[in-house]
């Protein structure tokens, strides 16, 4: 049933027809509409039609252009000025109370008062205009008075306005005068019996306020009548149901909440906004009743979980989730379920959500069969980014599922042009994003440029240009980027900060513009500025006091504000000077020469020179042209070359190398006097600590020939004692062959004897044979008795080495104690410990050596006590014994460097 | 010498003041020669093109020139206390450039240990520095490597070595003509400090590698950006072509080395074996194996058939 708006020509009586079902562009409508200088009134009516065909951009721009195009030559224009001006505000109001955003929903509240303002110049007392401005008051709250007083203004012209009474209705049920609200709307229904649906509805809300359950009933199934998806009359009916507490109206009023949700569950119609308010809040505390009566409805805990899924308050929330976990536990196929799970997961537990998105996709592919919706890729890989900077991994995962998301999206950009591109332009940022986290920045780069060609409002896309450049060095790349994004948003928390600290990084804190006081970036530079003062020379302790303080407390500061900054947590470990390995480790993936620094400072303040060596060398290898860092290792080689030279027990090698490090301190130190960079170090205390390097170079010899004089008298005590012990070995050589040559000559001797023996016994021929096999024994037996009763002093007299000295002492005693020799077990053993005990005599006995020699005591006791089988092994135990001497020697040799080394230290 | 089969050396210098020669055989590593006598950790180390020599910096600015195969010292340059950076061979063998903190760039002869010629820049300190032309590498006979502590240049076998081009820490590159003694180029590509460069073997492309992450392919005799490859997490440390020209290899503080494919400018592989940055990195002359150094003390060899 089209409608034909008739554009009359100029000058002609001619017209253009225009058929509503087939009306042509809006622009093309406005060509004609500008040439034929045509009546606003048509213009108007245009409009109209589009918004109801749902062209509300051809809406707006009929109505905007009217305002200064449209032909106003004839009678009562005035009043189509109205109509215009009160149709788009109108439109805002309504757009205004979709609107979830607040800072939008406050534009398009101030875009409808300015219209209403300019119509209220026209024609103040307009009917229309009037009801449009109450229901304006009405929906932006807090002025229910003004509202009324227009209603009212409407209702004493004209006493049957419908708008009026519905409008009167809605305020007086607000203020709860109930019996009101329904004189109300019972007026209304009287004046016009055919009144839309949400009349009746409103009547049912009177009524069960009025305790008269079944008049409301009779009102919310008229309702439904006239509209079977009203969703106020769903609800109300629902609510009666299960008011009646018995479990068939439950269930029943369960399945129509359940139909109420899927007819509408979001959107509210601007004139259902009360039933509405009423459905999201009454629902709520329903369903909870539901639950108590049934623990475990399925379709109850899901939808609750969702309606509180949508809820701003943590705690409802929380209640969703616990909801919403039930649902997907019992039953594990919904994928619905899954979705809001995964979806109210994301704020708080990234991983649990991303399991559930897991879950919900796989359901999707094996039970629907269906392709994934490209939302929900895109949000799976949004949240693995968001893991993987957390965790650092399935970055490519994530990377995988946004392409694959965007792929779709473009697929079927088709089908809804609007929807899917919008969508693809947060793809795309995010896999710009990605790449950007995969360090694969031209790819990345190119993605930003993308996105902003086609929209080049797209302000994070230039701060994301700009923190690239800045992390390439292109500061001024970076800051332009940076000013791109201002002229967009002025305001931008974002950008300012990062433009702060651009200017910080340019040494120049003058500009560093303080954005929002609660934003903890801006703190975090903030703070940093008060560090890096804190680092720059300054004679004034209590200055500096006070600047680290300031920037502790800044740190803190953010710390409370957003608890996982890690970059404020590492300012506090910088001032504090502590940590910084962990540090070094943790935060900073290579070589940070700032940290490197604190940790030297860290090492040089605890007396670990050395190791506050290394770590400025690892610096200087990064950043060779730090003059800094140049004076922090002049000074610690300078300290460390002074504390070697002051230890008297450094060694020739170390103090040689101290000397040559201290003339590097200083080549250093007056190159930094050169240089005369006030702004780093202090020049005058680099001429100084130049002047202590060559006070200690010219002390540096006297080191040097004291350590050389050192060295020289332990290499000669080395070599003594080399010499010693190549004699000792020797010794035992000779002694060893002196014995075995005994032992021989022994043998033989108690051969001939025995033999002397047999041929003088001449016994039986029997015990012949016994001996023979005895043979080996007796052989060894004799051994035995040789090595006791050796008797052979001069022998040994001969083998011993001369020894210096000591040797007439020791022959002194040898002979005393040869004297008692033959009671003893082992001449050798003994000879052995005399040995070392006239060594002992000359050096301090050490505990260990004694065990060692009782060791060795046990050892050939324990020989001894072998029974004459095993007396072959005899002579390897004996080179044991032989080594273990050798051992011992060693030990003697070190105790005894140790014990020089103390002599000369007296 | 010339009559034994072909050894691979591996020259590496540490921290610990100690420049390593090591020779690869089966796989494993050979310490042949421990060379002694720097001081505050061993900067940059370079072999010779005829493989004779080796030449090493630290960080007390002092030069020691070894000979590779009796493990002596030859000679000592010491010089002022920011005149001396990484190192390079001269393509005759006859000279070894450095870098300095002013950007100038100083060039000493092997035979008496002097300085024998300069290039001012008037720039800032000189990170990286490679002779020009670097004609292909045909001797077998050794590739290196520079350790913790050090990362240095190309190896050149062109006789007449015409350019010297040099990193600095501000990201610009300065190419200078040898024989007038003059700046030829400069080049502005990166913003943040170039800690190596090389020529590729036919001596056409020009590879940085930057503080920003980034890698850059110049074509040289036209002085532009041919190529901005991306993928490192951290800084680029070291970057070395492979002699046949396909391939080139970098090392980063990401603790990765990465092979490139120079024809599709793309990573065609990456090792992740080291657990702390890689200073350096090197080619075989068959360009089938690489090596890489790192703060985590290990030396890697890695087999890449290509």
């Amino acid at each position: 049933m089209a409608t034909i708006i008739e554009i009359p020509l100029r000058d002609t009586d001619e017209v253009i027809e225009l058929y509503s079902d087939q009306l042509p562009d809006g622009d093309e409508v406005l060509g004609i509409l500008r040439q034929e200088k045509t009546h606003l009134s048509i213009w108007v009516n245009l409009a109209l039609e589009y918004y109801k065909q749902g062209k509300i951009q051809d809406f707006i721009k009929v109505l905007e252009t009217s305002r200064n195009d449209a032909n106003i030559n004839y009678r009562d224009y005035e009043k189509d000025q109205m109509r215009a001006l009160d149709m788009l505000a109108a439109y805002y109001v309504q757009q205004a109370n979709r609107e979830k955003n607040k800072d939008k929903k406050r534009d398009l509240f101030t875009k409808a008062t300015l219209l209403y303002t300019t119509a209220d110049k026209i024609i103040m007392y307009d009917q229309n205009h009037l009801l449009g401005r109450a229901y304006f008051c009405l929906l932006e709250g807090d002025k229910m008075e003004q509202a009324d007083a227009q209603f009212n203004f409407v209702l004493n012209q004209s006493p049957n306005n419908i708008p009026s009474l519905l409008g009167k209705a809605c305020i007086a049920y607000n203020k709860k005068d109930f019996r009101a609200a329904l004189a109300f709307y019972k007026k209304a229904l009287r004046t016009n019996p055919n009144c839309p649906a949400s009349v009746r509805l409103g009547m049912g809300h009177c009524f069960i306020k009025l305790n008269n359950p079944e008049k409301a009933k009779l009102a919310f199934e008229r309702a439904l009548e006239l509209d079977p998806k009203c969703v106020g009359a769903l609800v109300g009916l629902a609510i009666l149901k299960l008011n009646l507490q018995q479990p068939d109206y439950i269930r029943t009023g369960v399945q129509m909440l359940s139909k109420a949700y899927t007819i509408d569950s979001s959107d509210p119609m601007v004139l259902n906004h009360l039933a509405n308010h009423f459905f999201f809040k009454k629902a709520a505390q329903c369903f909870e009743k539901v639950l108590k009566a049934q623990p475990g409805n399925y379709e109850t805990m899901k939808i609750l979980g969702a309606l509180y899924a949508g809820s701003s308050s943590q705690s409802k929330r929380d209640i969703a989730k616990v909801h919403l976990k039930k649902v997907t536990d019992q039953f594990p196929d919904d994928i619905e379920a899954w979705i809001e799970l995964a979806q109210i997961l994301e704020q708080s537990d990234l991983q649990a959500s991303l399991s559930a998105y897991e879950t919900a996709m796989q359901l999707l592919r094996k039970n629907v069969q269906s392709e994934i919706p490209v939302e929900i890729l895109n949000n799976v890989g949004a949240l693995q980014y968001r893991y993987a900077k957390l965790k650092l991994n399935n970055l490519v995962e994530a990377k995988k599922n946004i392409e694959l998301a965007l792929n779709r999206s473009k697929a079927e950009a088709a089908q809804d042009p609007q929807y899917y591109n919008s969508v693809s332009v947060t793809m795309t940022y995010n896999l710009a994003r990605l790449n950007e986290a995969l360090c694969l920045f031209d790819k990345s780069e190119k993605l930003y440029k993308d996105i902003l060609k086609q929209h080049p409002n797209y302000v994070d896309c230039y701060l994301r240009l700009g923190c690239m450049a800045r992390d390439k060095g292109h500061i001024y790349e970076a800051s332009d980027w940076y000013k791109e994004a201002l002229m967009i948003d002025k305001e931008h928390p974002d950008a300012w900060s990062l433009m702060g600290n651009l200017h910080l990084a340019k040494q120049d804190t003058s500009n560093t513009n303080p954005a929002t006081s609660q934003d903890s970036y801006s703190h975090l530079a903030l703070g940093n500025v008060w560090l890096q003062t804190l680092h720059q020379p300054t004679k004034d302790k209590e200055k500096m006091k006070r600047h680290q303080d300031r920037a502790l407390l800044i740190y803190k500061q953010v710390l409370k504000i957003d608890p996982r900054n890690i970059f404020a947590a590492n300012g506090v470990g910088l001032s504090w000077h502590i940590k910084y390995e962990n540090c070094l480790r943790k935060f900073y993936k290579y070589n940070n020469v700032d940290v490197l620094q604190y940790l030297a400072r860290a090492y040089f303040k605890a007396g670990k020179l050395k190791e506050a060596k290394m770590v400025l060398l690892r610096a200087r290898r990064v950043a060779p042209q730090d003059t800094v860092l140049l004076y922090n290792i002049a000074l610690v080689l300078q300290r460390l070359a002074t504390y070697i030279l002051k230890d008297e027990k450094s060694t020739l090698s170390t103090v040689l190398q101290a000397v040559h490090e201290l003339g590097l301190s200083l080549k250093y130190f007056i190159y930094l006097v050169e240089m005369g960079d006030k702004t780093k170090y202090d020049v005058a205390i680099a001429e100084l600590e130049a002047r202590q390097c060559r006070d200690l170079l010219s002390q540096a010899q006297y080191h040097v020939a004291r350590a050389r004089r050192l060295d020289e008298e332990e290499r000669i005590i080395k070599r003594k004692q080399e010499e010693e012990r190549t004699a000792f070995k020797m010794r035992q050589l000779e002694e060893l062959k002196k014995l075995d040559k005994e032992q021989r000559h022994n043998k033989e001797q108690l051969l001939q004897k025995r033999q002397e023996y047999k041929e003088k016994t001449k016994n039986a021929l029997l015990f012949l044979e016994l001996p023979s096999e005895k043979k080996g024994k007796a052989k060894g037996r004799g051994r035995g008795d040789i090595l006791s009763a050796s008797d052979s002093d001069q022998e040994n007299g001969v083998e011993r080495p001369p020894r210096e000295k000591k040797e007439k002492k020791e022959r002194g005693r040898k002979k005393l104690k040869s004297d008692e020799r033959k009671k003893k077990s082992g001449g050798r053993r003994r000879k052995e410990k005399m040995s070392s005990d006239s060594e002992d005599s000359d050096k301090p006995k050490t505990k260990r050596r004694k065990k060692k020699e009782k060791e060795a005591k046990t050892k050939v006791k324990k020989d001894d006590g072998l029974s004459s089988k095993q007396k072959s092994r005899i002579v390897s135990k004996a080179t044991i014994s032989s080594s273990d001497d050798e051992s011992d020697d060693k030990h003697k040799l070190s105790s005894g460097d140790e014990s020089d080394k103390g002599k000369l230290y007296t | 010498m010339s009559d034994e089969p072909p050894t691979d050396y591996i020259v590496t210098g540490g921290i610990d003041d100690l420049v390593k020669v090591w020779e690869l055989q089966d796989d494993r590593l050979i310490l042949k020669h421990n060379l002694e006598g720097h001081s505050l950790g061993v900067v940059s180390v370079a072999i010779s093109n005829n493989g004779k020599l080796c030449a090493s910096s630290s960080l007390d600015s002092s030069m020691r020139i070894w000979d590779l195969e009796k493990g002596e010292k030859i000679a000592n340059v010491d010089v002022g206390p920011v005149d001396l950076w990484t190192v390079a061979f001269s393509p005759d063998d006859k000279y070894i450039i450095s870098g300095s903190h002013a950007g100038k760039i100083t060039s000493y002869s092997v035979e008496t240990a002097k300085a024998e010629q300069t290039f001012e820049t008037r720039g800032k300190f000189t990170l990286s520095i490679a002779y020009f032309p670097a004609a292909g590498l045909r001797r077998t006979e050794d590739y290196c490597s520079s350790a913790e502590t050090s990362d240095f240049e190309t190896r050149i076998e062109s006789p007449d070595g015409k350019y010297i081009a040099s990193g600095a820490i501000d990201g610009i590159i300065n190419i200078f003509d040898v024989a007038s003694n003059k700046l030829w180029h400069t080049l502005e590509g990166h913003a943040m400090p170039i800690r190596s460069l090389c020529f590729s073997p036919d001596s056409q492309l020009l590879l940085t590698a930057s503080d920003d992450g980034h890698m850059k392919l110049y074509d040289v005799q036209h002085t532009h950006v041919v190529g901005t490859l991306s993928g490192h997490g951290s800084w680029v440390l070291s970057v070395a072509f492979s002699p046949d020209g396909k391939y080139f290899v970098s090392g980063s503080s990401d603790k990765t080395v990465k092979v490139w494919d120079i024809a599709s400018k793309q990573c065609v592989h990456t090792f992740t074996e080291h657990t702390d940055q890689v200073w350096g990195v090197r080619y075989n002359p068959d360009s089938n194996k690489i090596v890489s150094v790192s703060e985590d003390k290990s030396i890697n060899v890695y087999s890449c058939p290509t």
